[in-house]
């Protein structure tokens, strides 16, 4: 018992952040089970009920139903299977290209690392948002096309650390043992390079959940994000926009839930970041 | 006559850093019989190291510049070697054991999976085979219940241990040439005689040659046959190590030798060398060594001393050695 309390006080915030990701993929797993009504099921009788605790709110509805008296909790809830099967899929596209290149620039130097690290430098010099519509716009939406772009806007964070923790184990001595024994080029890259860099590409992994989360709700909203019957959270932050006067909850439901699920990445990001680099925990 | 193991021929290497170059080996010549067992002796940035890095091209060939007449190592010439060829050169042939056990060893896999790295690379040897290999390897070093210890990472190793499985990863190909960098600098100095007896037993039972890097010549009286002094990027003397403690020829040798530490002479009679070695990014055309030498004429500050001959099986670079040239 003595020994439990500081372990919860110094994991707390990564405890909390791991219980919401937790929820939000038990949820997106469970969904059919999870939520009570079908999330595109129309029912012209309950249109626009507030949730369960204000005035003309029903225990049928909890979280009240929209415009056309779909269930907001089982849109809710079906809504973060999206989401989260976005924010995965680009979490880990985004890791395999950023981290290959990072590898590449780091070990290799010279004019591949020149040039990699112009292509970092124009990615990030680029208005990402806009360079996402016109995409999307152009060459259509979609569940694909949405992890594309996002692992376009991602690959960058890892590519960057990457480069720089590869360019200080490269040079130690372990690295240079293995070449002592002629251990071949691929062989220092996967067994003695990749596996000292894994840290920080989880940590950034973490960061980009919530990241690409945030930018599919954004891209859904302004109408180019993964479209279809299936609501996502921003779709569904779409479809309440004209209703924000009369039923703030169509929008705030799924708001909320975009906020929490960035919250549980972003504390998860901070924790590991914390664990795994001691020295620049507070 | 037979091949040289190592045979170098005018090294030199300079490292670019801001446009200001570095010569940190210099016009450096040395041969090497196969079996053959030599010291190689200098203070802290006298190019030792760069120059036995270099002859495995271990440098960050982007920064340093190699440049030799000849660069062999057991007959094959190891400045044109591409990847593949170097891939082969390194381990069967000649390997290397760092200073520093800690950083040396990939601190994410096992010690037997790094033992076994070169032999399954170049014995084509089953993960399995290369682990019982391991084993056998472990053994050989001294180290106590190999068949445990080769499932361990090297944290949960002491110091000794570690070096121990440096040696045993350094050995598993059994090269013609060993290349031990100060492997016991970073050592307890009860383990470091542990060490340099295992070292020694092991060159001795197996034949191959060994170059062994260090700035204590007290250590290498009873390692080395062969003493190799480098002074500021130059060899200055090439001696049988009998010869060279009995008379040094040259005095910065007489002056290394003076300032090693011995029981049988008081501290307050030990005499370190005055000054400290030139700046690495100076080309002096005179001897290095002249404004600390207490023989320097004129002629050392004018001129430099090549590395000539000086009796028989010694070379010295100094224009009034200390010791006679014997047959």
């Amino acid at each position: 018992m003595i020994r439990a309390q500081p372990f919860l006080r110094r994991n707390a915030l990564g405890l909390i952040g791991l219980t919401i990701l937790f929820v939000a993929v038990a949820c997106a797993l469970a969904a059919p089970y999870v939520a009570p009504y079908s999330p595109t099921s129309i029912s012209l009788v309950a249109r626009m009920k507030p949730p369960a605790w204000i005035e003309g709110g029903s225990l049928s509805h909890l979280l009240g139903t929209d415009n056309l008296g779909r269930d907001i909790l089982s849109r809710v809830v079906h809504g973060a299977r999206i989401s989260l099967a976005v924010g995965f899929a680009a979490v880990i596209l985004g890791a395999l290209i950023g981290s290959t290149i990072g590898i590449l620039a780091g070990y290799f130097g010279g004019w591949i690392d020149s040039g990699l690290s112009f292509l970092i430098d124009v990615q990030l010099s680029f208005p990402f948002t806009l360079l996402a519509i016109f995409l999307l716009a152009t060459f259509g939406g979609g569940f694909w096309p949405v992890v594309l772009v996002l692992a376009l806007a991602t690959w960058v964070n890892y590519a960057r650390v990457v480069r720089g923790k590869v360019m200080s184990v490269k040079g130690q001595d372990f690295v240079h043992a293995a070449q002592t024994v002629g251990v071949p080029t691929l062989g220092i890259l996967r067994h003695h390079i990749l596996p000292n860099a894994v840290s920080p590409i989880i940590v950034v992994a973490s960061f980009s959940m919530a990241q690409a989360i945030l930018t599919e709700a954004a891209l859904s909203f302004l109408g180019v994000g993964v479209d279809g019957s299936n609501p996502s959270w921003g779709t569904m932050l779409n479809d309440g926009r004209s209703y924000l006067q009369s039923a703030w909850w169509l929008t705030a439901m799924p708001g909320i839930a975009i906020a929490l699920t960035v919250l549980g990445g972003n504390l998860c990001g901070d924790w590991l970041q914390d664990r795994f680099d001691p020295r620049l925990a507070r | 006559m037979t091949q040289a193991v190592l045979d170098i021929e005018n090294l030199s290497v300079t490292f670019r850093r801001g446009g200001v170059p570095v010569r940190a080996v210099r016009d450096v010549s040395l041969r090497m019989a196969p079996g053959e067992v030599v010291g190689l002796v200098g203070e802290s940035g006298s190019g030792k190291s760069v120059a036995m890095m270099s002859a495995m091209r271990l440098l960050d060939e982007k920064r340093a510049e190699i440049a030799a007449k000849r660069l062999d190592v057991d007959g094959r010439p190891v400045g044109g070697l591409g990847r593949r060829g170097l891939e082969a050169l390194r381990g069967p042939v000649v390997s290397y054991i760092f200073q520093d056990p800690a950083t040396a060893l990939n601190p994410l896999l096992t010690v037997g999976w790094q033992i076994g790295e070169g032999l399954r690379r170049h014995r084509g040897l089953s993960r399995e085979a290369a682990r019982r290999e391991a084993v056998a390897l472990l053994a050989k070093v001294g180290v106590p219940a190999p068949e445990r210890r080769v499932r361990q990472f090297p944290h949960q190793l002491s110091g000794g241990m570690r070096q121990r499985v440096m040696i045993a990863m350094a050995l598993s190909l059994a090269p013609k040439l060993l290349i031990a960098d100060e492997p016991t600098t970073a050592l307890d100095v009860t383990v470091q005689a542990e060490i340099v007896r295992l070292v020694q037993g092991i060159q001795a039972a197996e034949g191959m040659a060994m170059v062994w890097v260090t700035h204590d010549l007290a250590l290498l009286a009873r390692l080395a046959r062969r003493i190799v002094v480098m002074y500021a990027g130059r060899i200055v003397e090439d001696a049988p190590a009998d010869r060279l403690y009995a008379a040094p020829a040259h005095p910065y040798t007489a002056g290394l030798l003076a300032s090693t530490s011995r029981l049988d002479v008081a501290f307050a009679d030990q005499k370190p060398i005055p000054g400290s070695p030139p700046d690495p990014a100076l080309d002096p055309v005179s001897c290095a060594f002249a404004p600390r030498c207490f023989r320097a004429s004129e002629r050392c500050r004018a001129e430099r001393p090549e590395l000539l001959a000086h009796g028989g099986r010694r070379r010295v670079a100094c224009f009034h050695p200390l010791a006679e040239a014997e047959p």
